[in-house]
């Protein structure tokens, strides 16, 4: 009989193997087939340690590690008992919280099937949750702005797909009838958007709307897994690819008021869902031909009021920013592709402005968010 | 501090067999942080400003010696976020070993990766009498940014009385500088 240091030591070894298996880009069934064996070793080692009893926090760490593998290979009920085993224990109140925190991501991914909900080919249901969002209610604001955000990524796509030259104003003209919003449902707290002609078909051949909800979930895929290269052949278009990132990273969850933000649609038979986990500050966007921070210089940060937009000058527009430390004016470039979508929303708002320091008052943007 | 005469970090050191990190994880991890640095366009050996927090403040110059980094590790790490991540670790381990006197000798799973447990013994059930291990690293960013994780980790640490204790290791490679701290 294996013993569980054993047991456990076996399942890492599993783990660290499905890391890097998915680190070399293998195939998923690889990597499914390495965290599902790593979760059986960790599942028993768990099991060894079933009493409420048995020493913390090896109890409750033991169960967090198996219930992480078991939801890491779709096993959602399995990782829901091992956490409500080891939360009916006495554990640390940090790993305690970590277990809410893991039961929360198996509850939305519960949340993210459809059951019942019957969506079209051109709909698309968008899920958040996190620690202020409640099943049915949701802070106005972030749910507001995320769809706003998705509005955009939709209108981006569709130009992009019909292969229109990216345009620096909001292309919401021709499009506006397009998107459609449902009632909210009580999942953690979704929303239908449903894409398409209202009660008029398209004639054949003529439907712009076509592809564009799945490549939208490809490229959030893309950002949510880091893939550069792999976004950058989706959407080779510089411009089209820092909006796409920019805007993907404003719909992504802060890490606070929502953890997890998910798109659910039907592809044929089967339904698709796509989390995006990865939290705003993780999402980088690369700004012009310049990838990286010219050797020794370091990004300036600065927190001010957006002022002043000059976007005459073609797609390179410029910003002015007042400094709250300094009082002091700012110069910041905005790359091709954020102007409209990215940072006009924030206009007036007091920003929080990272970029690479071209003087001592200019700035080429890196990135912009809401000053909290 | 254990090792008072700490002059010099090697990655190589990665690779030897310790209680929780196979050989290859390990050089993944020598591999991540070479990478970092190479982004940040720092030679093979790497002046690294390490300040520790440990009973009592300490804080020094140390040559950090990577690996050479060339377009298959490049490419292999693709998301320079995780490589940040996985280099960040390394670089703790290999720090907290000579300040602390800790090796990493137990692992979980968290996330979509793995969490660390030091200590220096491998004995009775997993995790048990063992100091967790924080790390976070960042390729580039402000003083401000880099006291603002620090913090964060700090408060995570000590919120809720836990009495897990816990060691905070926080990386900037540009500068480059690394933080080690017991709350």
């Amino acid at each position: 009989m294996s013993t569980l240091r054993e047991l456990h030591n076996q399942a890492m070894d599993l783990t660290e193997a499905a890391i890097l298996a998915r680190m070399h880009n293998r195939h998923a069934p690889e990597i499914l087939t390495l965290t599902r064996k790593a979760f059986e070793y960790e599942r028993r080692a768990a099991d060894l340690l079933a009493d409420p009893t048995a020493p913390e926090p090896s109890r409750s760490v033991m169960h967090r590690s198996a219930a992480t593998l078991a939801a890491n290979c779709g096993e959602y009920r399995e990782a829901e008992r091992l956490i409500g085993r080891a939360l009916a224990g006495e554990p640390p109140e940090e790993i305690a919280e970590e277990l809410r925190d893991l039961l929360e991501r198996v509850y939305f991914e519960r949340h993210l099937r459809l059951r019942g909900i019957t969506l079209l080919a051109t709909e698309v249901q968008v899920s958040i949750s996190g620690r202020e969002v409640a099943p049915g209610l949701a802070p106005s604001q972030d749910m507001l702005d995320r769809l706003q955000h998705i509005t955009r990524l939709v209108y981006r796509t569709l130009d992009r797909k019909a292969n229109v030259p990216f345009r620096e104003t909001v292309p919401s003209d021709k499009y506006r009838d397009l998107l459609f919003i449902s009632t909210p449902r009580a999942a953690s707290f979704a929303v239908t958007l449903h894409l398409g002609y209202g009660n008029q078909l398209p004639l054949p051949g003529h439907d712009l709307t076509e592809g564009v909800l799945e490549d939208i979930l490809d490229g959030v895929k893309l950002v949510n897994e880091g893939r550069v290269e792999d976004l950058a052949r989706l959407i080779p278009d510089p411009a089209y690819n820092r909006n796409f990132v920019g805007l993907t990273k404003r719909i992504a969850p802060d890490g606070e008021k929502v953890s997890q933000v998910g798109f659910t649609m039907r592809g044929g038979l089967e339904e698709r869902a796509v989390q995006l986990t990865r939290v705003q500050a993780q999402i980088h966007i690369k700004t012009s031909s310049m990838s990286t921070t010219p050797h020794g210089l370091e990004l300036r940060r600065v927190v001010g009021e957006l002022k002043f937009a000059d976007a005459r000058h073609g797609p390179r527009a410029r910003i002015k920013l007042i400094s709250d430390a300094s009082r002091r004016e700012y110069t910041v470039i905005v790359p091709s592709g954020w102007m409209a979508d990215i940072v006009k929303p924030l206009w007036q708002d007091r920003v929080v402005v990272t970029g690479i320091p071209r003087n001592d008052d200019t700035i080429e943007l890196q990135d912009i968010s809401r000053a909290d | 501090v254990v090792d008072a005469n700490l002059t010099t970090v090697d990655f190589d050191d990665l690779t030897f067999p310790m209680p929780a990190l196979t050989e290859a994880f390990g050089k993944m991890m020598a591999e991540a942080a070479s990478v970092c640095f190479d982004a940040c366009g720092h030679e093979t050996v790497v002046r690294m400003l390490v300040q520790a927090q440990i009973d009592g403040t300490w804080s020094r110059d140390v040559e950090v010696h990577r690996w050479p980094v060339d377009d298959h590790m490049r490419r292999s790490f693709n998301d320079l976020e995780e490589a940040v991540e996985y280099g960040s670790y390394g670089l703790a381990i290999l720090l907290i070993k000579k300040i602390a006197g800790f090796a990493v000798v137990e692992r979980s799973a968290q996330g979509t990766g793995i969490d660390y447990w030091l200590g220096d013994h491998v004995e009775g059930a997993p995790i048990q009498s063992k100091a967790r291990l924080e790390v976070s690293g960042i390729l580039r960013g402000t003083d401000s940014v880099v006291r603002r994780r620090i913090n964060d980790k700090v408060a995570q640490a000590t919120a809720n009385s836990s009495p897990l204790p816990t060691y905070v290791v926080v990386v900037r490679y540009q500068r480059p500088d690394c933080t080690l701290v017991k709350p």
